[in-house]
């Protein structure tokens, strides 16, 4: 009824040409031929054909939505992919060989057999400051980032210190200037020297970009102002007590006030089977 | 002394351009249309030098090619032929328009700076004043915040912009003091060559001299060189040792300001200088 992977394969053999020539030149945005897909451009477009191009039957999937396995939007690409390939998948971390994710990177760190793609909604970073494609271009040519730069400077001169909450702009391996989809900054520093493979899908916006494995990844920052990941204040986890995860704010379980949730729920589960098992 | 800018047969033509008006020595009609082919001859045969830490006047009424030549030198406008050179050490002296575009930017946000009449086109509304300046610096490769906020302040406060006003957007600026704001920016970097595009234009009497004044001391002080664009002989006559008169983009005559303003030898000079309100 279907071809393999939904998409024919002359379309998957164009979306890896893409890849490849992302993974050669970090960093770099490649114009790709977005196709049609049974979802909207916005829910994961770009994730999608990446995953469908590059998936094998032998490939364990594992799709996440802000950490989380059970999103509505991550059960639904879930649905579609395996009933598509055929694929087994799973929510453990550890088990996925393919992973696709969006707004979030798993907390445990990836391994080099472990490839990641991300759904990326605005794949370019000087949109901030620049809203002309052909400039966008020529700046990325001639390494011309003062402009980001100046955002920065107005950023401490009116506030104090970087207000860039996510999507945090990185420089890849001193050359291009990379948006990093709207992951927290919690998870900028997990793309610098990673084990894994990173690949970046815009659908509505047909570009593609990688980040491969052991590559150095520079979070922007002005000398005496550096980067900083979101600080939690000490704040724990209720359900399983870890303090080094990215945190997300809920309604404290039993009513009255706020408390804290792992964002990654695999991990979460992780420790908390680990603790039953302690005991 | 040898030239820090040299400007070579400078010609810049909008519209297709024919054999007349491409060639060497354009027949000039009775106003700036080539009279063979009606394309808009905005400059053309432009040949001047300018020298280190010189100020040098451009004169000539509305549409006789004066913005013409800062856009073409500062490289916002692609010229049709001609060549021009830039630095006074024989190693870095090149063609800048035949260098490569990161050479160009260079060139732009290091070594040139410019003023605009209309602040809109010198300064991003959408940004505080001081990081207007400031945006200079770190175009140039500056990271370190400190060092560009003390080197920017120290500047605002040499133009007189008054420092409770630094953090402001600049649409919240009098034109005066946007004026300041764009020398600010054209000096941070100290660059070797400043061009003023009728800096003081549209800004009312008392305000231009305090500019002009401006302008005048920092040239004295910085032994930097400029090219100074204005229709107001009063202007150029107090700031520029040189000037250049311009008709129908050609410069009909040039000479040591004093020579050409008391003793005008071509007839559009006379009359430039005798249309002066006094």
């Amino acid at each position: 009824m279907y071809n393999f992977a939904l998409l024919d394969e002359n379309s998957k053999r164009e979306i890896r040409r893409a890849l490849l020539k992302a993974i050669a030149i970090p960093g770099f945005q490649v114009p790709f031929a977005s196709r049609e897909l049974p979802i909207f451009f916005g829910w994961g477009t770009g994730g999608l054909q990446i995953t469908l191009s590059v998936i094998g039957k032998d490939e364990i999937l594992k799709v996440f939505d802000q950490g989380d396995d059970d999103s509505v939007n991550a059960v639904n690409l879930k649905r579609l992919i395996q009933l598509t390939t055929g694929v087994s998948i799973t929510t453990e971390t550890h088990i996925a060989t393919l992973l696709q994710t969006r707004h979030r990177i798993p907390e445990k760190r990836l391994r080099s057999d472990q490839v990641l793609v991300l759904q990326v909604p605005m794949p370019e970073p000087l949109r901030k400051v620049e809203f002309r494609e052909t400039e966008t271009v020529r700046m990325h040519a001639e390494k011309d980032y003062g402009k980001m730069f100046v955002k920065l400077y107005e950023d401490v001169l009116h506030h104090g210190e970087i207000t860039l909450a996510s999507d945090y702009p990185v420089i890849v391996v001193d050359r291009h200037l990379m948006a990093t989809t709207p992951i927290p900054r919690w998870d900028v520093p997990k793309l610098n020297q990673a084990d894994n493979l990173y690949l970046f899908g815009a659908g509505r916006e047909k570009k593609i970009y990688a980040v491969p494995p052991y590559t150095q990844v520079t979070p922007l920052s002005l000398d005496d102002y550096a980067f900083r990941m979101e600080d939690f204040k000490g704040a724990a986890c209720v359900f399983c007590g870890s303090t080094h995860a990215y945190l997300n704010e809920i309604p404290a379980p039993g009513g009255g006030g706020q408390a804290h949730a792992c964002s990654d729920t695999n991990f979460c589960h992780g420790n908390r089977k680990r603790q039953v098992i302690e005991k | 002394m040898k030239p820090l800018l040299s400007i070579i047969n400078l010609k810049k033509i909008y519209g297709k351009g024919c054999d007349d008006c491409l060639g060497n020595h354009p027949t000039m009609g009775s106003d700036n249309r080539c009279p063979v082919c009606g394309s808009i001859v905005a400059c053309t045969d432009i040949n001047f030098e300018v020298f280190p830490g010189e100020v040098l006047g451009i004169v000539g009424e509305s549409g006789s090619g004066k913005s013409t030549i800062l856009n073409c030198i500062n490289m916002t406008l692609r010229v049709t032929t001609g060549e021009i050179f830039f630095g006074n050490l024989k190693r870095d002296r090149q063609n800048i328009l035949k260098a490569d575009a990161q050479t160009r930017r260079q060139l732009q946000n290091i070594h040139f700076g410019i003023v605009y009449q209309n602040p809109h086109l010198g300064l991003n509304f959408q940004i505080s004043g001081e990081g207007n300046v400031a945006e200079r610096m770190l175009v140039a490769g500056n990271r370190h915040f400190e060092m560009i906020q003390g080197k920017v302040h120290r500047l605002l406060q040499r133009v007189e912009l008054p420092v409770s006003r630094y953090k402001d957007f600049p649409g919240a600026y009098s034109g005066g003091m946007q004026q300041r704001v764009q020398i600010a920016k054209a000096l941070i970097n100290e660059p070797t060559l400043i061009l003023l595009d009728e800096p003081t234009g549209g800004l009312d009497v008392s305000v231009q001299a305090r500019i002009l004044d401006l302008i005048r001391s920092i040239s004295r002080e910085l032994q930097v060189a400029m090219i100074m664009v204005s229709h107001d002989m009063q202007v150029i006559r107090l700031l520029c040792e040189r000037i250049i008169v311009m008709k129908h983009g050609r410069i009909v005559e040039s000479g040591l300001t004093d020579r050409v303003i008391d003793d005008p030898r071509e007839a559009y000079t006379q009359t430039l200088v005798h249309s002066t309100i006094q």
